[in-house]
């Protein structure tokens, strides 16, 4: 089921991103005609793909992504970071040596960050540690990376939680000192869709006061482009990781690429999404991400969605004011 | 199946089925809902010679149509110059409405009557002389493609006759602001609208897209002094737009149709003020169904363009249509649509679907198409989710017909 949510329509939408396809790397793509996209046409595979975003209009005018400022810039509260859009890199344990070092120099210069999974880190720190989490079981000779951890025993930085609808750890006495929590939908024992788990510890963390210091981070290898990445963050992510799309844009699996090709297709990617997240806020009226959209779930409506999971997420019907 | 169907009806003038065979297995709200009159009698041919009454009056009476279809706001630039002037021509020859889009007014579409011109953020080419041109003027707000964003038309289309008329350079991209730039109220808006219809005296429609807060907008659009608003919705056709904002912005229009009905009446202000529905319009059961709901009239874009030929390659932002409906315009072109035959296509599209009307009216029992605005309990929803029924105002199918 997974393997069919990367339509052909979203890998030819990254690619040509990306600039792998199409003529215009590094833009939003632009197409014509109506829509062929779920929930009223193709068949929705997540939740998301049932959230449809707002317009503003008239009493509420819209920003000109193209003229007029759009400030994508989020602070990650517990790690004092500065992200230049919510969006986070993945490094996963089987992308190549020239596809981390790829994501890694794209997240320094770009200033992202890096999330470099189940591998030794010698090989890519090379002065870009700041901008790096690493694996606390993983870490090497060089020092000043973020470290992560699924277990609050270790004293991680952040912690690593499978996607689940409960939260009980967010009181535990040990989280006091967690600055942020990844909630990654691909680990061992998730069993609730990340939108769902993402929304309700959003909520769970403001109930507790901690959401202002604690980072809130959405990770699943099915974020497919700027769309889903809007999403999480309305629904309370201050950031969302990355890493199979990016591979799939860039196309450096299946051919042997060198890094700097990788690392330029990544380049374009990025700065794509960026503007197609600036044309998603300025059509909503959006002018500043970190204080308007994350976490705001009225610039949301769902079609097709099931009382129940409206209620969780926090997002009404389509057609209520 | 919805493309021959449209295309069947272009062909011949005459309605192919009375109720739409190509609804079923749809994920659309709006295919999921039903006449009742279809279940008691599922199988119904076109009997032809059909009396229903489909004329309709729009903006408090000021504009007659005689049947309820507007051919949606296309501007001179996204499409190539002749079906521009088929689509005037057309709506001159059937007693309807065309919108003639936000890319100024093209000479050859000024000579016919029975046309609205737009009055966009960019405002290409608006002068008085093009607001008075038509029988009305729509202050366009916003698109079912891409609310809160404007309009878009590809550098490669900007050639020289559209560089003359909307006086930008050729080969620019012409990117229109997202919001007008002195309208950030609704207050902003009841200005414009006063001034618009102080200096032209014609009716004044508000075009947007359907968001979040459609109900209020429209309400706020009709106290303000508008003559009517058309809502359009997500999954309208576009000639260019971000796919990411295509794919994402906006709701159906079957969602807003009867919310903002019902809140027009609540606040009293439904009486003479027009609700034009757009976006995915595909066939006259699609019409009936969204007049059954609240509209007074539906908008046609996309099933003109088939009608004329359209084959729906996706690329119209890229100015090679291959029914060289949206192909670029150049000073010497190598092929040009046929006036004559694109005309007789799209008039025997509008014959064809209001007859198909008057089919669904004959077997729905109402005579005339006043009689079936806001009748939202003909219609039955099969397979929709309680809380949508709930919200569209209509039964379920599964609780019996004597509802």
């Amino acid at each position: 089921m997974l393997a069919r949510a990367w339509t052909d329509r979203r890998i030819r939408h990254l690619r040509e991103m990306a600039g792998v396809a199409g003529k215009s790397a590094g833009e939003p793509v632009i197409a014509s005609m109506g829509s062929t996209a779920p929930p009223n046409v193709e068949e929705p595979f997540f939740i998301r793909d049932h959230i449809v975003c707002d317009g503003a209009q008239v009493t509420r005018p819209s920003i000109d992504p193209y003229r007029e400022p759009v400030s994508t810039y989020v602070y990650l509260p517990g790690l004092g970071i500065r992200l230049s859009q919510p969006l986070i890199l993945t490094v996963y344990p089987e992308y190549p040596p020239p596809v981390a070092r790829a994501f890694v120099r794209a997240a320094y210069n770009h200033g992202l960050l890096v999330y470099i999974r189940g591998r030794r880190l010698e090989d890519y720190v090379g002065g870009y540690a700041e901008r790096i989490l690493a694996d606390i079981s993983y870490l090497g000779a060089a020092g000043g990376f973020w470290t992560v951890s699924d277990s609050l025993d270790t004293h991680p930085q952040i912690l690593l939680q499978p996607s689940k609808a409960s939260h009980e750890y967010v009181s535990s006495a040990g989280f006091q000192n967690v600055c942020g929590v990844i909630v990654d939908e691909d680990a061992y024992g998730s069993d609730t869709p990340i939108e769902v788990s993402v929304s309700l510890l959003d909520r769970t963390l403001k109930q507790r006061g901690l959401r202002d210091r604690v980072a809130l981070i959405a990770s699943s290898r099915h974020v497919r482009g700027s769309d889903d990445i809007f999403k999480l963050v309305g629904l309370g992510a201050d950031a969302v990781s990355i890493g199979d799309a990016a591979v799939i844009a860039a196309d450096c699996l299946e051919h042997q690429l060198d890094e700097d090709t990788i690392y330029e297709r990544v380049e374009n990617l990025i700065l794509a999404i960026q503007k197609e997240v600036k044309l998603l806020a300025g059509a909503a009226g959006v002018s500043r991400i970190f204080s308007t959209l994350v976490g705001n779930r009225e610039l949301f409506r769902s079609i097709g969605l099931r009382s129940d999971l409206r209620l969780m997420l926090g997002v009404k019907q389509a057609g209520v004011g | 199946m919805r493309i021959e169907h449209i295309r069947a009806l272009a062909r011949f003038g005459r309605p192919v089925w009375v109720w739409d065979k190509a609804k079923f297995g749809s994920r659309r709200i709006l295919d999921r809902v039903r006449f009742r009159a279809e279940l008691e009698e599922p199988g119904a041919e076109p009997s032809g010679g059909c009396d229903a009454d489909v004329s309709t009056r729009l903006a408090y009476g000021e504009i007659e149509m005689t049947s309820p279809l507007y051919l949606g706001d296309m501007s001179f630039g996204a499409l190539s110059g002749i079906p521009n002037i088929a689509l005037a021509r057309t709506a001159d020859l059937t007693g309807i409405l065309t919108g003639t889009g936000e890319g100024g007014l093209y000479e050859e579409v000024r000579r016919y009557r029975r046309i609205t011109v737009q009055w966009a953020s960019a405002r290409f080419g608006v002068d008085i002389d093009v607001l008075n041109a038509g029988m009305a003027v729509v202050i366009k707000i916003g698109q079912g493609a891409k609310p809160g964003i404007g309009g878009h038309l590809p550098g490669v289309k900007v050639t020289k006759p559209i560089s003359d008329t909307r006086r930008i350079p050729v080969g620019m991209d012409a990117i229109s602001p997202a919001p007008h730039h002195d309208i950030y109220s609704i207050e902003d808006l009841g200005q414009r609208i006063m001034a618009i219809k102080e200096a032209t005296g014609k009716p004044v429609f508000v075009k947007v897209g359907v968001t979040n807060y459609i109900s209020y907008i429209a309400c706020g659009v009709a106290r303000m002094g508008a003559d009517g608003i058309i809502m359009d919705g997500q999954g309208a056709g576009t000639g260019a737009a971000p796919a990411v904002v295509r794919d994402n912005v906006g709701l159906p229009i079957e969602v807003a149709v009867p919310v903002v009905d019902r809140a027009l009446r609540r606040e009293g202000l439904r009486d003479g003020f027009s609700v034009v529905a757009a976006g995915r319009v595909s066939s006259a059961e699609d019409a009936a169904k969204l007049i059954a709901l609240g509209a007074d009239c539906v908008s046609i874009g996309t099933a003109a363009l088939i009608g004329m030929g359209c084959i729906m390659v996706h690329k119209c932002h890229l100015g090679f249509c291959p029914a060289v409906l949206t192909n670029k315009i150049e000073e010497s072109p190598r092929r040009l649509l046929s006036l004559e035959t694109a005309t007789r296509w799209s008039v025997n599209l509008v014959r064809g679907w209001a007859e198909e009307l008057r089919e669904i009216m004959e077997r729905v029992g109402v005579s005339t198409l006043d009689s079936l605005i806001s009748r939202r309990e003909l219609l039955v929803g099969e397979g929709l989710d309680p809380e949508d029924a709930e919200l569209l105002g209509v039964g379920l199918a599964s609780e019996g017909m004597d509802r």
